[in-house]
């Protein structure tokens, strides 16, 4: 295949020219898996297979999007072709229109076309106008479509005279050079004759033909892929028919040569498809920066302004703004000032000023905290030049690349902040960013299976067995995991659903928000996305964070942190007590705390309480602000895989001296004692040694986190060996030291992240220590966050000493509260009870008073059965009636007369009402457990203890006691079971066992876990014999190694209701 | 009127696979006009394989409906005269 390129071509256009006999084509009808459901082919695969094919351009063509366009452009490029920006549009009668961008003005016209079409309807069903079109046709060529163009739906309905007046309006709209009939040949019935309509028509007309296939999937293979697919959009089975469904797997990637045959008697159209490539130059512009602008109110310059409120804040900060912090703030400001951040900056200081203004609690986070420029803003609470930071981890003019400011809020407020900045910037400049939720194994399952016609327990079995992991290791995953393994689900059935599964694995399945990113441009943001509606009713762009980049656009993060919002909720119920109480203030040298914290009895501190922190905390003992930074450090992938956990743990407690590979690496690693722990430290490595800049050397660092950087690190790797050769250092010296950073670098925080979320997980582990009533009712009032569910946090609080009041219609607010140091449950906690109905109960006591009696509430509030039972069974009214079933004799009756003041029980014939006997303790507790998923009078185990006594079963606080590497059994709910990926590649599982004593930390090692690791995933509850040892040596006496696990069965002593019931609970 | 059939015939293509002329009920008849042909992927989750189908117009003035199968055969699918 051979083609030419001449320049300057037509009109600036690039020319491709058919050489000879050679041949040639370009397919500009090509639906990527951003078709969403309804493509199968992988843009790598389609633009390198159309590189391989000597197709010197290609199109993608989705329907109603342009998520594709980076990827699809980068793929391109990265084989030589040419991308050709498209989509599939659908018009308001429901037909398509192929439309393609023949230039950046192009783009960004489609970008508002499919706008239109998502804004002016329903969500998920865009269809655009004819006046849209019109508006925006100019650097657009248009295609007639597919069978689901117009032009072809008038000719099959054998309406000619329609179709002409159809091709007329758009040949009026687009031009003739622009306007092209579109033939396709893919052996559908009726083709032939469409084809030679449609051929006819375009004579008539006066226009062109092309020929495109309307590419689907890769090749005829991957047909049952795409059908598969198809059978998941459609919600229908391989068995069912449907429209929708291709008829055959014509519509794949044909070679030039095949379009050839295909089109042997339409030459023209082939010679279009060319003519049309070379009128397309690329929409998008790498390299672009669209970066955000900020309104200054008084008139001055983003940079005069930023400037100003940074040394206000420096004032405020430090007190003396003395030479070296001067120093490091005009650096940085110089470097955002050249970047051209100013306004970004401006933009984040204001939005939180606003959310200070409304008393909102944030908290920012991430690689901003290197930055002082940061602090004084108000930005972080972080001291980059006291802690010593890295400003070139967060920017730096080599990099250029764009800085990410993420902040936390509390939860519930955060939108708040978010529409502050719509309504400030205007939908035109500002929406959420997106995300594609992509098959994972899981999801694979559920729609494949749905599709093959699986029966629905089957796949809601397999599906609810199956780890979280890709879709491609759905295979390995039935080899690996005995839950699925031994489940008796005959693996030979699913051999086609594995099958597709791996070949779907990463495939977007539909797009989503992202949780917190918002991009702010100056232009208009339809030049460089479309942008559609979320299901939060916010609007949002059809790139995600990596694109957004690549685009040149900037993020930042609003995020919501519920456990600010615990925070927030703590200090007002503290307040309530000790209306002097700072939060911001409280001292980070509470002996207190820091006992807690060493003893491992963290459950609901902020990123301190998960079992790996607690086997940490034992061993490390942290006393200082400092240990709890590294803590927060260590617990990742990077520190664990380079083996750097022991020895920073033996050097900070001087049992191992502290060395250093180089003399220069003690100024950089001393903090940590020699050990590599923050990202920052692998840059000034790299600076230090390899004698790169400090762009350089986070280039370096980003190059080892990323796959598709390979090939630049294997050069990086050789630049530094040189360099710090040059600088004298030894080739063995320098290669260790790269290895070190190298087996680190990806997976760790940068030391500002870390510090930034130690000065959280101090002060909750400060509320934790000193105020546990208020921080526990505050937890349990934001749920679901941490580590452990609900229940085991009341239990922790319980242990603790601290009563815990069930709900009451009169005294039981929103959240959990705390009355005279018991925590009372919230009126949110119970079953079905809807934020509508508890704002309601809520203000009706307010306006006229405490309820006076069960009828007064129904009066009054006028509950549904099913609530009224509810509030019945989960004790709310027991200070009004403490007979639960004598109540719900009455409900009916006062549901059905609307709380009427009579009330007859059944009687007998003298009129004497029935007695009605209470539930027994243990009916009691079970409708407990089940409207508020709490054990409020007993812990679940303790229902069971009797029964286990007699098996040999000790309870947690027992086995607790025990010497340590003795045997143990114990027995209670499984915790949070998971399996994280290990050094080694064997399974370990951990869970957490609670019983109503206390909670046992328990490793499982693969040996034990393919042996006995079925009901660890699918049972409530198990009883555990083990080892009394802790992972990596722990001395913790709550922790345990197991030698074999057994579902817990039931005796007799659970109220005979409990146990079936009890099967289907998970903790 | 139309009349499914579905029944083995003996059928010889052109070049381009396209049905020349077939024998049914013991008379050869040559194809007049190839009216439609498509392709037609079949229960592939079952193992079949795709078949093409032809309609044609026959010397006798009936359209049939003739497929080839992948593995060689042709079934005359259905008659409509």
């Amino acid at each position: 295949m051979s083609f030419t390129i001449t320049q300057p071509g037509n009109g600036g256009f690039t020319v491709w020219r058919i050489e000879g006999d050679s041949v040639s084509f370009v397919h500009l009808h090509v639906h990527t898996p951003f078709s969403f459901l309804d493509g199968a082919a992988r843009i790598r695969d389609l633009a390198e297979t159309a590189a391989s094919l000597g197709m010197p351009a290609l199109a993608m063509t989705d329907h109603d999007n342009l998520s594709a366009s980076v990827q699809f452009h980068q793929a391109c490029e990265s084989v030589g072709i040419r991308p050709i920006t498209g989509a599939e549009v659908t018009l308001e009668s429901g037909y398509h229109i192929t439309l393609l961008a023949q230039s950046p003005r192009g783009y960004a016209h489609l970008c508002r076309i499919i706008t239109h079409g998502h804004l002016s309807q329903e969500r998920l069903h865009p269809a655009t106008t004819v006046d849209t079109l019109e508006s925006y046709h100019a650097d657009l060529i248009a295609l007639s479509g597919c069978r689901k163009g117009l032009l072809a739906a008038h000719l099959r309905r054998r309406q000619w005279n329609e179709a002409l007046s159809w091709g007329r309006r758009l040949k009026g709209i687009f031009g003739p050079e622009r306007f092209f009939v579109e033939l396709q040949n893919v052996g559908l019935p009726g083709g032939r004759t469409l084809t030679t309509q449609l051929a006819e028509l375009a004579q008539t007309l006066g226009v062109r033909t092309v020929a495109t296939n309307d590419v689907h999937h890769l090749t005829r293979e991957d047909f049952p892929v795409h059908d598969v697919l198809t059978c998941a959009r459609t919600l229908t089975r391989l068995d069912d028919v449907h429209p929708e469904r291709r008829l055959n797997a014509q519509c794949f990637l044909r070679s030039p040569a095949e379009m050839t045959e295909c089109f042997f008697d339409c030459p023209d159209a082939l010679r279009a498809t060319l003519d049309i490539a070379a009128q397309c130059e690329p929409a998008l512009r790498p390299g672009e920066h669209h970066l955000p602008a900020f309104e200054t109110p008084t008139g001055e310059t983003a940079q005069a302004m930023l400037r100003r409120l940074v040394w206000e804040g420096a004032r405020r900060r430090y007190g003396m703004v003395t030479p070296v912090i001067r120093q490091r703030l005009e650096h940085e400001l110089g470097v955002i000032s050249q970047l051209g951040f100013d306004d970004y900056f401006l933009i984040v200081w204001d939005l939180l000023d606003y959310a200070d203004r409304r008393g909102i609690r944030h908290a920012g986070r991430g690689s901003a905290a290197d930055s002082a420029v940061a602090y004084c803003l108000g930005i972080t609470s972080v001291d980059a030049i006291q802690r010593g930071l890295l400003f070139e981890r967060f920017m730096s003019l080599e990099r250029a690349a764009m800085p990410d400011i993420d902040i936390d809020f509390e939860a519930e407020k955060r939108d708040d902040v978010m529409h502050y900045v719509l309504r400030k910037y205007g939908q035109e400049h500002v929406a959420g960013v997106a995300t594609y939720n992509t098959f994972r194994a899981r999801s694979a399952v559920r729609d494949l299976g749905k599709a093959m016609g699986l029966p629905p327990e089957e796949i809601d079995r397999l599906a609810r067995h199956m780890p979280y992991c890709s879709a491609e290791a759905i295979e390995e995953a039935f080899d690996r995991y005995p839950e699925l393994r031994d489940s008796g689900l005959p693996r030979e059935r699913y051999e086609q659903l594995l099958r597709i599964s791996r070949v779907l694995a990463g495939f977007p399945r539909h797009l989503s928000t992202h949780l917190g990113g918002l991009v702010i441009t100056r232009e208009p943001l339809l030049d460089l996305t479309p942008v559609q509606m979320a299901a939060k009713d916010i609007p949002v762009i059809q790139f995600d964070k990596d694109d957004i980049e690549d685009l040149g656009m900037v993020k930042l993060d609003l995020l919501c942190l519920r456990m600010l919002s615990a925070v927030e909720t703590s200090v007002r119920l503290i307040r309530q007590r000790e209306p002097e109480f700072d939060y911001d203030t409280l001292p980070l040298d509470d002996v207190e705390t820091y006992r807690r914290i060493a003893a491992s009895d963290t459950v609901g501190m902020f990123q301190l309480e998960s079992p790996a922190q607690k086997a940490l905390h034992a061993r490390l003992r942290p006393d200082r602000f400092e240990d709890l930074i590294a803590s927060v450090a260590l617990i990742r992938p990077g520190p664990i895989s380079a083996n750097m956990v022991d020895p920073y743990i033996a050097r900070r407690q001087g049992r191992e001296p502290v060395t250093y590979a180089h003399p220069a690496l003690e100024r950089i690693l001393g903090k940590t004692y020699g050990v590599v722990l923050f990202q920052e430290q692998v840059i000034e490595i790299a600076t230090a040694i390899g004698g790169f800049s400090p762009g350089e050397a986070d280039k370096l660092r980003r190059a080892m986190t990323r796959y598709r950087m390979a090939d630049e690190l294997v050069e990086m790797r050789h630049q530094f060996i040189e360099r710090a050769r040059a600088r004298g250092i030894g080739e063995d010296v320098a290669q260790s030291v790269y290895e070190c950073i190298g087996s680190y670098a990806g997976y760790g925080f940068c030391e500002a992240h870390a510090a930034a979320f130690a000065d959280t997980a101090y002060k909750t582990a400060y509320l934790l220590a000193h105020y546990p009533a208020e921080f526990y009712a505050a937890l349990m009032s934001h749920q679901p966050m941490g580590f452990y569910p609900p229940n085991t946090l009341l239990w922790e609080a319980k242990r603790r000493g601290i009563e815990v009041l069930g709900p009451d219609v009169n005294r039981s607010e929103l959240g959990f509260t705390v009355e005279g140091g018991a925590i009372r449950v919230s009126l949110s906690q119970i079953r079905g009870m809807g934020a509508i109905r508890r704002e309601q109960i809520l203000a009706e006591r307010q306006a006229h008073g405490p309820f006076r009696s069960f009828v007064d509430f129904c009066r009054r509030v006028r509950p549904d059965q099913d609530l009224g039972r509810d509030l019945i069974l989960s004790g709310a009214f027991d200070s009004l009636c403490p007979n639960r079933r004598r109540l719900l004799w009455e409900l009916g009756r006062v549901v059905r007369d609307g709380g009427s003041e009579r009330l007859d029980l059944p009687g007998d014939s003298t009129g004497r009402q029935h007695r009605v006997p209470e539930f027994t303790a243990d009916e009691k507790w079970w409708h407990e457990f089940q409207v508020l998923g709490l054990g409020l009078r007993r812990h679940p185990m303790e229902v069971l203890r009797r029964n286990l006594r007699g098996r040999g079963v000790a309870t947690i606080a027992e086995a607790t006691q025990w010497k340590r590497n003795g045997s143990v059994r114990v027995a209670g709910l499984a915790v949070r079971p998971h399996r994280p990926p290990t050094r080694s590649g064997r399974t370990v599982a951990f869970f957490t066992l609670e019983d109503e004593t206390g909670l046992m930390d328990v490793t499982v090692f693969e040996s034990v876990y393919q042996r006995y690791g079925k009901p660890l995933f699918t049972r409530p509850a198990v009883v555990v014999t083990g080892r009394k040892e802790g992972r990596n040596g722990s001395s913790r006496p709550d922790s345990m190694v197991a030698m074999s696990i057994q579902e817990l069965q039931f005796g007799g002593h659970a109220p005979a209701s409990m146990a079936p019931k009890w099967s289907s609970w998970v903790p | 009127m139309s009349k499914r059939i579905d029944r083995p015939i003996q059928v010889t293509p052109h070049s381009d696979g396209a049905p020349r002329v077939f024998t049914w009920r013991d008379r050869r008849m040559a194809v007049r006009d190839l009216l439609d042909a498509w392709e037609e992927a079949g229960c592939w989750w079952l193992g079949e394989a795709p078949r093409w189908a032809y309609r044609v117009l026959a010397g006798d003035g009936a359209v049939y409906e003739l497929h080839h199968h992948a593995a060689g055969e042709w079934r005359l699918y259905r008659v409509a005269d």
